[in-house]
């Protein structure tokens, strides 16, 4: 009966040294906070708790946290990473994303064709690929989901994906109803013959993005928008779906019809929404959960997590960065732009946000491929006060106060109150934070009703092409008003140039043109930072944070 | 008193109506739309998806649209976030995991509550008096979102009895549904367990110096029977009367509860709706809160007549 007390004691203390670590506010000690910081803190006599997570998934199991609901499990009208984390597992496209960073692999298709002008691709279709009802996956399948894309009727979001291929536009815009003129079309069964707008040595990975990804027609004629619900979908991935419980779990189970079943190791995969990063770690934690997925939390808390063993970095194809409205009768003139680039400390501003991101030179992000241009913009605040002077802005005098627009978030708001100091100490000028709910920072935005406004970028593809075409004038994306005619000719230009050295350096030429006049302040380009089972393997550092689970073991 | 039901539950129906109306034209003045992303879509996929949705039909003709299959169809139509799914789809799976939280959270809530209460009234000015609203205190004070992660820390992470966020059915078996339930309805419930306490001790205070209750004791009645026969009743009046808005209280307010727990109850959808504009499913979601709030108030006026026999509405 004497160690009775014991227990409650330990526990108590316990919840003081958990409340340490989630409660944030004071950086006191060395001591704050990790797992395994807390068992070193137990009181003596105390068996210590392990320094590890013990997991309760099942060896065959792959748990998995995704950031929401996944608004839909229909192929052709995906939009996020929650969907694509489903859906590639589901559905297999005419090639695969490689078990970490690589060219894409055979799938769908077993080989292809690339005509001498690099617009015409001549697929092969694997022969004894099939649909989970064992239906033949044929060319035909994917002339039929790329059309249905494609299809005013059905109204998907992603359907510019597809408007490299010829016609592809007019089709969706309804100027032309015949599918014949599209750029797509099943030769035979095991032929698919595709012809793009313009060249696009990234077409190939294109084709393992969720857009490209085919539908089962049938199904999809018979049950129409109910064919993703379990008791419909038939799907052509290494998984097929069991469950799909809206906003608690997808569960996906071994795909046997799978032409490469033989190597899929994993018998069950089930995914989570789990809105709360908190929540996921929680989970995690407690053992339910091989892998949390991108978290993304105050670099306090961050710090933390970052102190244990199976926490990991990796790169990501992303650039966080600020728009610079060039409408702006000030903020037109370049040098002004120039001079607030160079007062940003870049270097100071990864420092405090942490979670893996990297200061950022370029635009574009590191990828294979590409040499990206570096901006003449290395933090030297004696020069941008300089410059500032230059434009007639003497020590930030009659400078007129510059807004900064952020969606509300608190990562968001702690790079803007640096960036706010930054400026307001090196140029001596005004800055104010104005920040707006999403859906209205996002219209404010699109009508450039703002000075500088946050903003990110996600490539869709390891091309510099899906971070550069959003600046050519009139995009739908470009959104600050920026516009020049030499930027715009040179994209042009590269769309039109098949060898890939002289397409790469002409986006590079494009890229500084960005970098040296442009509407940006590049900050940082994006990394994610997780938590990972350590007995979970296949899991490798791919660009676009795509791992698709037919690679994964335990 | 049927009138008076029938009464009420008529005015409710025009109620309902008019929060209709009005939450559809607010929602449609908020600025940017459902399909609004940080990439913008261009202008004629943007087209398609609106004559989808009839998005690009006059407002009045849009709400006439919506008023007609609501009313007359009871159906609030396909979800704009989640096309796959319809409002109704989703209203029906989440509404039931709402209710039985709330209804759990609800019984830690009236035990709790009631017996910290009546134990404090009995023993006024004593130990479990102090102790007890000392407890109720904390309880109040104490934000759902610090207890929530502490409970998690302990019970789910450390010790390992509950499960850290979750939600099981009876599938799982009533073992199964308890461990992913009782940490969520426990923070839930506690607060309003505080509140109750509250209520129950002033309530207590009050009977206990009644006539009726001097009565009982001069009959020779054993304080039991006293306390358990006619004191709880009056004694618990002002607590039936905060059941009806804490009921509601925990159906609206276990927002930040589904959250921290990841419960797929529809407190998720009343927030995250709007913040997708998701139209259809932001009006599904206040009618059907609205008609609960309705029905729950008329519960409590009608129970008032069972309780008091002062009350009556006829």
């Amino acid at each position: 009966m004497s160690r009775r007390p014991a227990a409650p004691l330990a526990a108590f203390l316990l919840l003081l040294a958990a409340c340490s670590s989630s409660g944030g506010g004071d950086k006191a000690g060395p001591a704050t906070a990790t797992t395994a910081g807390e068992a070193k803190k137990a009181p003596p006599g105390e068996p210590a708790p392990k320094n590890e997570t013990a997991f309760e998934t099942p060896a065959d199991t792959f748990v998995f946290a995704i950031g929401g609901e996944p608004e839909t499990l229909d192929v052709g009208k995906m939009r996020g990473v929650n969907e694509f984390a489903v859906g590639m597992n589901l559905f297999e496209g005419l090639v695969e994303y490689a078990k970490g960073e690589g060219p894409v692999v055979p799938a769908a298709a077993e080989s292809w064709k690339v005509s001498e002008d690099g617009r015409t691709y001549t697929f092969t279709m694997r022969e004894g690929a099939k649909w989970s009802n064992g239906d033949p996956v044929t060319a035909h399948d994917f002339e039929w989901s790329w059309l249905r894309v494609l299809d005013a009727a059905t109204a998907s979001p992603y359907a510019e994906q597809l408007w490299i291929l010829q016609g592809g536009r007019a089709f969706t815009q309804g100027a032309n109803k015949d599918p014949k003129s599209v750029g797509v079309k099943a030769l035979d069964d095991r032929t698919l013959e595709v012809k793009l707008e313009y060249v696009a040595p990234y077409f190939l990975e294109l084709c393992a993005h969720h857009t490209f990804r085919p539908a089962h027609r049938k199904t999809v004629e018979a049950k129409g928008d109910q064919w993703t619900r379990p008791e419909n979908m038939v799907s052509n991935g290494a998984f097929k779906l069991s469950e799909w419980v809206p906003n608690k779990n997808v569960v996906l189970v071994k795909n046997d019809q799978y032409w490469d079943a033989a190597n899929v190791k994993l018998a069950k995969v089930v995914v989570l929404p789990i809105q709360e990063n908190t929540t996921a770690i929680n989970m995690y934690e407690a053992g339910k959960l091989d892998w949390t997925g991108s978290v993304n939390l105050p670099s306090i808390k961050m710090a933390t997590l970052s102190q244990r063993k199976d926490y990991k970095e990796e790169p990501y194809l992303g650039i966080y960065f600020y728009r610079i409205n060039v409408q702006h009768p000030v903020l037109k003139n370049n040098t002004v732009r120039k001079a607030l680039n160079l007062a940003v400390d870049r270097e100071g501003i990864v420092k405090v946000v942490k979670s893996g991101f990297t200061p950022a030179s370029s635009f574009v992000p590191k990828m294979d491929g590409y040499t990206a241009a570096k901006g003449d913009f290395d933090f030297d605040p004696d020069r941008a006060r300089e410059l500032l002077a230059q434009a007639g802005f003497p020590e930030g005098k009659d400078f007129p106060t510059l807004r900064i627009l952020y969606n509300t978030d608190e990562n968001h708001k702690k790079v803007a109150e640096m960036i706010q100091q930054m400026w307001t100490r090196h140029l001596k000028i005004n800055v104010e934070l104005v920040n707006q709910e999403w859906k209205v920072y996002l219209k404010s935005q699109q009508e450039i009703d703002y000075d500088v406004s946050r903003s990110g970028w996600i490539g869709d593809y390891h091309d510099p092409k899906t971070f550069l075409d959003m600046w050519t004038t009139g995009n739908g994306n470009n959104n600050t008003g920026w516009s020049d005619k030499e930027y715009d000719g040179l994209i042009e230009k590269a769309d039109h140039e098949p060898d890939a050295a002289r397409r790469s350096a002409l986006l590079a030429q494009a890229e500084a043109i960005l970098l040296d006049r442009g509407p940006v302040v590049p900050i940082k380009h994006y990394a994610r930072a997780f938590l990972i089972n350590p007995a979970v393997k296949g899991f490798e550092p791919q660009l676009l944070d795509l791992h698709p689970a037919k690679y994964i073991s335990k | 008193m049927f009138q008076y039901i029938v009464k009420r539950l008529l005015s409710s129906v025009g109620v309902i109506l008019i929060i209709i109306t009005a939450s559809f034209f607010v929602m449609k003045v908020a600025p940017g739309g459902p399909f609004d992303a940080d990439r913008k879509l261009p202008d004629e996929v943007k087209r398609n998806i609106e004559a989808k949705y009839h998005l690009d039909k006059p407002l009045w003709e849009q709400y006439l649209r919506q008023m007609d299959s609501i009313v007359l169809k009871g159906d609030f139509g396909p979800s704009m976030k989640y096309p796959d799914r319809t409002v109704n789809e989703i209203l029906a799976e989440g509404l039931p995991v709402s209710l039985v939280l709330g209804f759990q959270a609800m019984i830690v809530a009236v035990m709790l509550g009631l017996s910290a209460g009546l134990i404090a009234g009995l023993r006024q000015n004593r130990w479990e008096d102090y102790g007890a609203m000392t407890t109720a205190m904390a309880g109040v004070s104490i934000p759902n979102f610090v207890l929530a992660p502490l409970l998690i820390v302990l019970f789910a992470i450390k010790l390992r009895w509950f499960d850290a966020a979750g939600w099981n059915g009876l599938e799982k078996g009533i073992w199964g549904h308890f461990k992913s339930s009782l940490l969520p309805s426990l923070t839930l419930g506690v607060y309003y367990a505080a509140y109750i306490a509250r209520l129950t001790r002033s309530g207590m205070l009050e009977i206990i110096r009644q006539d009726y209750i001097r009565t009982a004791r001069a009959k020779g009645l054993s304080e039991t029977v006293v306390v358990a026969r006619h004191a709880i009743k009056g004694a618990v009046i002002p607590v039936v009367s905060f059941l009806g808005p804490a009921f509601a209280g925990m159906l609206t307010g276990s927002v930040v509860i589904e959250k921290i727990f990841n419960i797929p109850g529809l407190g998720t959808h009343f927030v995250a709706s709007a913040f997708n504009r998701d139209y259809p499913l932001v009006l599904g979601t206040i009618v059907l809160y609205s008609a609960l709030l309705v029905v729950l108030n008329l519960i409590v006026d009608v129970l008032y007549t069972v309780l008091d026999p002062r009350v009556s509405y006829d």
